[in-house]
């Protein structure tokens, strides 16, 4: 028997098979982030929103919230696209550029509140880390490499454990808290000025942070790659 | 396309042990294999490394000509359906089917539906609420919906009540006849599954035992029945896998074939030839004494 069981045909190849995966991964991880960012502008009316910008509020449980989905991603998932017959590779960078997705609509959206709340009433202080005159698309692409640099780091914790449960996992909490660490001081105006005490390097520019940023988040996908290219499925 | 398996010495290590031993076999494209074992054979190893769940550590798989490890388009042709948790799936059946139909080329969505009222599964309730053996019906729907030329089924029966194991059993010989495919079917249940088959595959403690048509591995047993004397002459020298006795009548089970002049002399001796039931023959080519799991679930 030769014949294929199908009049339907579709050619199948890995980068198809991700754009599906960061399709359907950005479409379910985006409802949650809705649900979130209800929770967030629910709090924000009732206890901050005249203490603070609508932007800066959100930020700190956004980076938690993609902290958190970065973890559960890989155990919600992983297993899930493997019973689907997605390669490694497929889910890699499906999974990826669904993180890319959601950290941009999430931290895109906190920023069009919050221009939308500056608007109509204007805030009581502006966006804090890059200063007083920084643009608003500015700072939302900053949130933006910060929120994804938080998912990866979720995503490595979430990987190291499902490929080598909790010993090795332990390590890959270091590495993550690493990755986290590192995205902090990119940005960390207190920092620099420290450095600059030990050795003079001057005012690092902005585009020089999102160089660091965009240069740290390959090294997390770097190492989520060597983790997740030859992991062996789970049966569950 | 054809998509013939093939496994060319292939062992797998696995948590320090010896999962597989150097197993060759070669499954044609088109035919339902019974896949055998006892618990901790290998069998659900064996079904990792066509579903690229895992690499070998020696030897090859081929599925199609191709190495199936990563290979996006056989990994897309093969299913490998087994008991899922379910217990955290709050989506309901159509969310599944949609999926289902987006990674599965050969998604057959309304032959899906028309499974999902057969095994009476509801629509509107979140997969997690679904009891041991809707689940499994449900796995056994996309399964046999997908239409992958090459579809497994490790266990898939799990929970399933009698009747809905009747239907998924008609369904998948019905579907089987219209749209042909290698199936693989790993079970326990030896007696209630063996007329599927059409192969059998038996893996013993992570060797390959046997693999052949049904039909020959049954012609290879009989039962020889009759007075303990003429039967006890009768066996000798043959590959004895049982013997029971009551009274003064022997029934000895032997592995072996028969020729014309044997069966003629049997006759002649007033013995009774007859066929050995697959899961007899499976438990004693399998069984040792002070083997671990003589109260398994054949």
């Amino acid at each position: 028997m030769t014949t294929i069981p199908s009049s339907k045909s579709q050619s199948v190849n890995n980068a198809g098979r991700a754009l599906r995966v960061a399709a359907d991964m950005s479409r379910l991880q985006l409802s949650w982030s809705a649900w979130f960012i209800s929770f967030v502008i629910l709090a924000y009316a009732l206890i901050e929103i005249n203490a603070q910008n609508f932007i800066t509020f959100a930020f700190q449980p956004a980076k938690v919230f993609m902290l958190v989905i970065g973890i559960v991603s890989v155990s919600g998932f992983l297993s899930f696209y493997a019973r689907h017959g997605v390669t490694r590779k497929a889910y890699f960078y499906g999974s990826s550029l669904a993180a890319a997705i959601v950290a941009l609509v999430l931290m895109g959206g906190v920023g069009v509140l919050a221009g939308l709340q500056q608007w109509l009433i204007p805030a009581p202080s502006k966006p804090f880390f890059l200063g007083e005159n920084a643009s608003w698309l500015l700072t939302v692409i900053v949130y933006m490499l910060n929120a994804l640099a938080y998912y990866l780091a979720g995503y490595i914790i979430g990987i190291g454990f499902y490929r080598f449960g909790k010993l090795v996992g332990m390590l890959y909490i270091v590495l993550a808290l690493g990755v986290l660490a590192a995205s902090e001081a990119m940005w960390d105006v207190e920092l620099k000025e420290l450095i600059n005490r030990v050795v003079y390097i001057g005012q690092i520019p902005v585009w020089g942070s999102i160089l660091g940023a965009l240069l740290l988040v390959g090294i997390a996908l770097g190492i989520i790659w060597a983790t997740i290219r030859r992991v062996r499925y789970k049966i569950k | 396309m054809s998509l013939n398996v093939t496994l060319e010495q292939v062992s797998v290590n696995y948590g320090g042990k010896r999962a597989l031993s150097d197993i060759t076999l070669e499954l044609e494209a088109g035919k339902i294999y019974g896949l055998l074992g006892r618990n901790g054979a290998g069998k659900t190893t064996l079904l990792s490394l066509l579903a690229s769940y895992m690499e070998p550590t020696a030897g090859r798989v081929r599925i199609g000509g191709n190495n199936p490890y990563e290979h996006a388009e056989t990994m897309a042709q093969v299913s490998f359906i087994y008991e899922t948790n379910y217990s955290e799936e709050s989506d309901k059946i159509k969310g599944m089917l949609q999926v289902a139909e987006r990674y599965r080329p050969h998604f057959d969505r309304a032959y899906a539906e028309e499974l999902v009222q057969l095994f009476g599964l509801p629509m509107n309730i979140p997969i997690k609420k679904f009891s041991s053996g809707m689940q499994s019906a449900l796995n056994a729907v996309i399964g046999l919906a997908n239409r992958t030329p090459v579809t497994i089924f490790d266990e898939v029966y799990r929970g399933m009540d009698a009747p809905t194991r009747e239907i998924f059993y008609k369904q998948l010989l019905e579907d089987q006849a219209d749209h042909p495919r290698t199936m693989i079917l790993s079970t326990h249940l030896v007696s209630e599954m063996d007329y599927l088959f059409e192969d059998v595959v038996i893996l013993h403690k992570g060797r390959m035992l046997l693999k052949e048509p049904i039909d020959r591995l049954l012609d290879r047993g009989a039962s020889i029945t009759g007075a303990s004397a003429e039967v006890d002459a009768f066996v000798r020298g043959m590959k004895i896998l049982n013997v029971q006795q009551l009274g003064g009548t022997k029934s000895a089970i032997v592995y072996g074939e028969f020729d014309e002049a044997q069966r003629r002399a049997a006759a002649s001796k007033g013995l009774d030839i007859g066929p050995v039931p697959l899961q007899d023959l499976f438990i004693h080519l399998t069984g040792e004494e002070g083997s671990h799991d003589n109260h398994s679930e054949f």
